[in-house]
């Protein structure tokens, strides 16, 4: 039998492959660390809907307001580094499964090197300082014209995009979406479908909606409260339109830009419907 | 292997044993050898339709469960050569089918049969996902009413998503629509959707348009597959809808009112 091992590829065929990727997941956010206060709610909450974090990787985050560890000192108490300690033998046992925790207080991240808890970046925080004026630049980024422009810009000047853009990718969907499906561009992504979303069906996006075809279902943008966010469609006939927590029915959308090329933003917590490609 | 077909639509009532029966006669015509499997275990309709009930000894589950050989349970129809037809139980509960089960039963036929046409029950139950799960093709027969269209493109986002195909990563099921009941003057007056507003919203290929007919419910009364019928419209869409699956150009007919003629219109007038 042929075996390929890591350390022997064959030149045809290596045996691994570095790739980059982004997954979402559950991160436990601590407002104490002892176990006693931590791991019975835990429980009791998770006896709500066992199947709901079953055996799922979770990070462990330290609110920036808990006592103990929280503040900014050198060198981990005592207490702190048996409280993690002793935390993780309880998570396991509830079938959750810590794979490493946020940055924070070094004694916190000592604690977690202790354990052999690899300690992650937060999303916010890069691992290259980026020039002072880039950041700002890049929050109001991508909405009106003037921005836009500017982000052109930056591509033109051949300057590698920045890893929170890289962080959020667009969901691209090539099939028609059909009734009783959902598709879910999250991570702050935005979400491309070059079909048709037909009635009874919903898209959701925690960015910007574009439809390549008839919108004649439900579609979602912002849904994590982004009211910047905006629905493209170039067919619109939708049951149901919701931009940063705020929706709007068939019934209520002025009938002029039914069936038409349309973009859809909030203004003022109402909505605007605008004719594009006209 | 043999290329299993599954007829499906998600509503009931829509025309899926109907077409089951005619597509399968329609493809042991053109000489293929042919089977057609009853997936509604519990309501079994399609040895009615086939006209076939009296001779049902054995059935799919009574296979499945190793109870009779596939061989003793297929039967072989009368009027058409190279046709056979599995029976649902009527007896038994739809738990007995398991997919590992009709799996087996599909190898088996695949080593005779050219073509196997899997009648699927309505709704998007277990019976509907078994139907569809090792199909090649789907023959997704829809009235041109609303909530039918809406059926339709549900299952049609199940097959994209649930079939063997789709969980095995392979080439996606291929899709046809199948466009029944169709009555050109309801559709004038609008009453009806037209081949293109169902066209639209599906978005998959046009297989073929039947055509509202008394033929349909005669055959059924008679056990008999309507594509049997010589001069009926519906038979004769049925038999086109065959023809392009297997490749030919047919143009579509009957999408028209048919319109009445001065001498036909004065002679109703006279009578």
């Amino acid at each position: 039998m042929h075996v390929v091992r890591a350390s022997e590829p064959s030149p045809s065929q290596p045996a691994f492959r570095l790739r980059g990727t982004s997954l979402s997941l559950v991160v436990l956010e601590l407002h104490e660390t002892a176990p006693e206060a931590v791991l019975p709610s835990l429980e009791r909450l998770l006896s709500k809907a066992p199947a709901f974090l079953w055996q799922a990787p979770i990070i462990l985050d330290l609110a920036s307001n808990t006592p103990e560890v929280g503040a900014p000192e050198v060198g981990a108490p005592e207490v702190g580094q048996t409280d993690l300690a002793r935390l993780l033998p309880g998570l396991r046992r509830l079938k959750l499964h810590p794979i490493g925790v946020l940055s924070g207080p070094e004694g916190w991240q000592t604690q977690a090197a202790a354990l052999g808890l690899p300690v992650m970046p937060r999303g916010t925080q890069r691992s290259l300082p980026l020039p002072s004026e880039r950041p700002q630049q890049n929050q109001r980024k991508g909405l009106d014209l003037q921005s836009q422009e500017r982000a052109a810009a930056n591509r033109t000047s051949a300057e590698p995009l920045e890893t929170e853009e890289l962080s959020k990718p667009t969901l691209m969907i090539a099939r028609p979406v059909r009734a009783g499906q959902q598709i879910y561009a999250d991570g702050g992504g935005d979400l491309i479908v070059t079909a048709s979303v037909n009635p009874g069906a919903e898209i959701i996006a925690d960015g910007h909606i574009h439809v390549y075809g008839a919108l004649k279902g439900r579609a979602i943008a912002g849904a994590r409260g982004n009211r910047e966010a905006r629905i493209f469609a170039l067919r619109l006939d939708p049951e149901l339109l919701a931009i940063g927590g705020y929706y709007t029915m068939h019934g209520d959308i002025e009938t002029a830009v039914i069936g038409k090329g349309v973009e859809v933003s909030m203004e003022d917590r109402s909505f605007k419907f605008r004719l594009i490609g006209q | 292997m043999a290329t299993v077909i599954v007829v499906t639509s998600g509503k009931g009532g829509v025309g899926k044993t109907t077409t089951s029966a005619s597509f399968a006669a329609g493809l042991a015509l053109s000489g293929a050898k042919t089977a057609v499997i009853d997936f509604d275990v519990g309501l079994r309709n399609l040895d009615l339709i086939m006209g076939c009930e009296r001779r049902v000894v054995f059935d799919l589950i009574n296979v499945i469960q190793g109870e009779a050989k596939l061989r003793q349970a297929l039967i072989r129809d009368k009027r058409v050569e190279n046709l056979y037809t599995l029976a649902a139980s009527q007896t038994r509960d739809k738990d007995a089918l398991t997919r590992e089960g009709i799996g087996a039963v599909l190898e088996e036929l695949a080593e005779e049969f050219e073509y196997v046409v899997c009648d699927s029950p309505a709704g998007i139950e277990k019976g509907a996902l078994l139907a569809l799960y090792y199909a090649d093709h789907a023959v997704v027969v829809t009235n041109p009413e609303i909530s039918s269209v809406r059926d339709s493109d549900r299952i049609l986002g199940v097959l994209a998503s649930r079939s063997r195909r789709a969980e095995q990563g392979d080439t996606p099921v291929k899709e046809h629509l199948l466009l029944t009941r169709y009555d050109p003057a309801r559709v004038s007056t609008g009453e009806m959707l037209k081949v293109g507003d169902v066209e639209e919203i599906l978005a998959i290929p046009l297989l073929g348009v039947i055509p509202e007919s008394e033929v349909v419910l005669r055959c059924s009364n008679l056990g008999q597959p309507v594509i049997l019928e010589e001069k009926s419209n519906a038979a004769q869409a049925y038999r086109d809808a065959v023809a392009r699956f297997l490749g030919q150009e047919v143009e579509m007919k009957f999408l028209e009112q048919e319109r009445k003629g001065l001498l036909r219109r004065w002679f109703r007038g006279a009578a």
